[in-house]
């Protein structure tokens, strides 16, 4: 979906991640986290902190989905201090198929979006999924 | 979310769609799909009884559309001697009524969360 004329600079800046996610460019949207990310999500770690820690959390989706999720945004509503979006993400692998809504929250920091909430609306078909 | 706050559960009920679903993650009690607006308000209730009455949200920052809305919520609340306080990110989709027809949530320390509601039957 096309960005509204009126978007925040803050949204408009959250809505490349996941187009550089769909593109398969992981570092261009890793340059919208500043080194010090902070990640919290549902499964797996539960907190993902810096570069590092946001890289193995895309690995991991990359790895159980075969290279095949891609996230497609719904709406993107920003502020001076928040941002979230609001994402279809789908993936395959082998009969099985995901297609979930998903939230990301942000703050809005300085150096780009510095604490992260990704939550996925039906949890238990994204923990079938992806473990 | 205020009506939340202060028990006002008609007021709650009236933003609540017909078919409302509320997702409540992490792993405790309480986790788990609440289907329809009485399974809805029969957990918020009983979650705020079981916090006796100190279950409360502080929104930090609303964001809304007429399809969706997002809020950082600061939640506190005491049960048992147990403290809460966390940043709960809520989010919301709406139907053309504005009422909502999914929630669901994710604190910045789940664990905390969890540990709260241990034991609650």
């Amino acid at each position: 979906m096309s960005a509204p004329t009126t978007e925040h600079p803050a949204a408009v800046s959250m809505r490349e991640v996941p187009e550089a996610v769909a593109r398969g460019d992981i570092q261009a949207a890793m340059e919208k986290f500043p080194e010090d990310v902070i990640w919290y999500a549902p499964a797996g770690e539960s907190v993902y902190r810096g570069h590092d820690g946001l890289a193995r959390f895309f690995g991991h989706l990359d790895e159980r989905s075969n290279g095949t999720w891609r996230p497609e945004i719904e709406e993107v509503l920003g502020s001076d201090r928040h941002v979230v979006v609001f994402l279809r993400i789908t993936a395959e692998r082998d009969d099985e198929r995901l297609d979930v809504l998903v939230a990301h929250f942000a703050t809005v920091g300085p150096g780009g979006f510095t604490r992260n909430w990704f939550l996925p609306s039906d949890l238990g078909a994204w923990k079938r999924f992806f473990g | 979310m205020e009506a939340f706050s202060r028990g006002d559960f008609e007021t709650l009920e009236s933003y609540l769609a017909d078919d409302v679903v509320w997702h409540v993650g992490g792993d405790h009690p309480l986790s788990g799909d609440y289907h329809g607006r009485d399974a809805v308000l029969d957990y918020c209730r009983k979650a705020q009884e079981l916090a006796g009455g100190t279950l409360h949200g502080e929104p930090i920052e609303i964001l809304a559309s007429d399809r969706h809305a997002g809020v950082f919520n600061h939640i506190t609340a005491e049960r048992d001697g147990k403290t809460l306080d966390i940043i709960l990110a809520q989010a919301l989709k709406l139907d053309a009524k504005g009422r909502w027809t999914e929630y669901w949530a994710l604190a910045d320390e789940q664990g905390a969360v969890d540990a709260f509601w241990a034991g609650v039957s």
